[in-house]
């Protein structure tokens, strides 16, 4: 069943029809969630929040856009009054609260986790704007237009928003790749301090 | 930086994209391949995108989201969809309702611009008028109670030939 029809038939009052939106669009809605506050339990509740808000608020949209860009617009409203919320009441934002996958692997899984978390290291050091942007364009595969349509702005300022995030990131990467080479090369100096 | 890296390296990310126009990705190419610094930053930019693509968030059990549909569930089921805002019975944007509004006043400012006679000329009108028809009046010409009529001949039958050529005089001023 398309998304129109779907939509139709939660206006009027249709549950289930708006649970099968939800089980189309939930992992796309927390995958965002979990880019933008960094904590997988606030991110379960903040898309449950968002898909709440929706529902009660169904009847406002009026198809001006798709219904997945208007689910992403809400869940992202939900996600920075959090942010702002925990900004205002201390408890500042941490990457370390997104457990990583702790089963028994690998040499070379250790080294892909370990690129893994700086990664999300560096991803964690960018404002939650930037953070959005790069989570629309490359994992949720949005538009610059669509983009715009989610954040505001124009699509202009979408391409420019996300060029920005592209280069912020990468000097956070940078940075995060040289600090492992000095933790790495610690060991090595003191061993060879040892041996003097 | 040239002015020319400037401009590239602001349209980069749809140059990664391959979303930019044909014509503006041969530009883009050929001046990557003449430019060093831009080539480094297209190659580091496109490792980073790749980074995050090599990278998806961990998918979750299928144990967590029967728990999240479990739980909203419960939560939908006590929420109540508001109902349809009203929509207003004109949906005209605001800044159309003012081209009427402007007509309105051209209209009026242009009813009051076209000239008017002014009292000046008014009085002279009637002056004249009041000359033309009671041409002769004073000069005993009409008896008693006759009123001037608008037939001239019936008025003029009776003047001897001098009279008929002063009052001809004094109609023509």
């Amino acid at each position: 069943m398309t998304d129109p029809h779907l939509v139709d038939r939660a206006q009027q009052g249709d549950l289930p029809a708006f649970e099968e939106l939800v089980k189309k669009y939930q992992k796309e809605i927390y995958g965002l969630a979990c880019r933008l506050v960094l904590d997988l339990e606030e991110a379960k509740d903040l898309t449950q929040q968002a898909f709440l808000q929706a529902f009660i608020h169904i009847r406002d949209f009026r198809r001006q856009s798709q219904f997945r860009t208007w689910l992403f617009r809400i869940a992202i409203n939900q996600c920075y009054n959090y942010l702002k919320n925990k900004k205002k009441y201390g408890e500042p934002t941490d990457f370390q609260e997104m457990p990583l996958p702790s089963e028994e692997t690998p040499d070379d899984t250790l080294v892909a986790e370990e690129e893994r978390r700086r990664l999300y290291a560096a991803l964690g050091r960018l404002p939650a704007k930037q953070r959005a942007v790069i989570t629309l364009k490359l994992e949720q595969g949005l538009s610059y237009d669509e983009i715009s349509r989610v954040l505001g702005g124009s699509a202009g300022a979408a391409r420019v928003n996300y060029c920005q995030a592209l280069k912020t990131l990468k000097k956070h990467l940078h940075s995060e790749d040289n600090h492992e080479v000095a933790m790495r090369s610690i060991p090595a100096v003191a061993a060879r301090i040892s041996r003097r | 930086m040239k002015w020319r890296c400037a401009l590239f390296q602001r349209w980069l990310p749809a140059y990664l994209d391959g979303e930019s126009a044909p014509f503006w990705q041969r530009r883009f190419e050929a001046h990557l391949t003449a430019c060093a610094d831009c080539r480094l930053e297209t190659e580091e930019l496109q490792q980073v995108v790749e980074r995050i693509k090599a990278h998806p968030l961990p998918e979750p059990e299928p144990a967590f989201w029967e728990a999240f549909s479990r739980e909203l569930h419960l939560e939908l089921a006590h929420a109540v969809p508001e109902p349809a805002p009203r929509r207003p019975w004109l949906r005209v944007p605001y800044y159309l309702l003012g081209a009427p509004v402007l007509a309105v006043l051209l209209l009026w400012f242009a009813s009051h611009l076209t000239l008017k006679p002014t009292p000046v000329q008014n009085a002279a009108v009637a002056a004249a008028t009041d000359q033309l028809v009671y041409a002769g009046m004073d000069d005993g010409l009409w008896q008693g109670e006759e009123f001037p009529s608008w037939d001239v001949n019936a008025v003029v039958a009776d003047l001897s030939e001098h009279e008929r050529e002063v009052l001809l005089k004094r109609l023509r001023f």
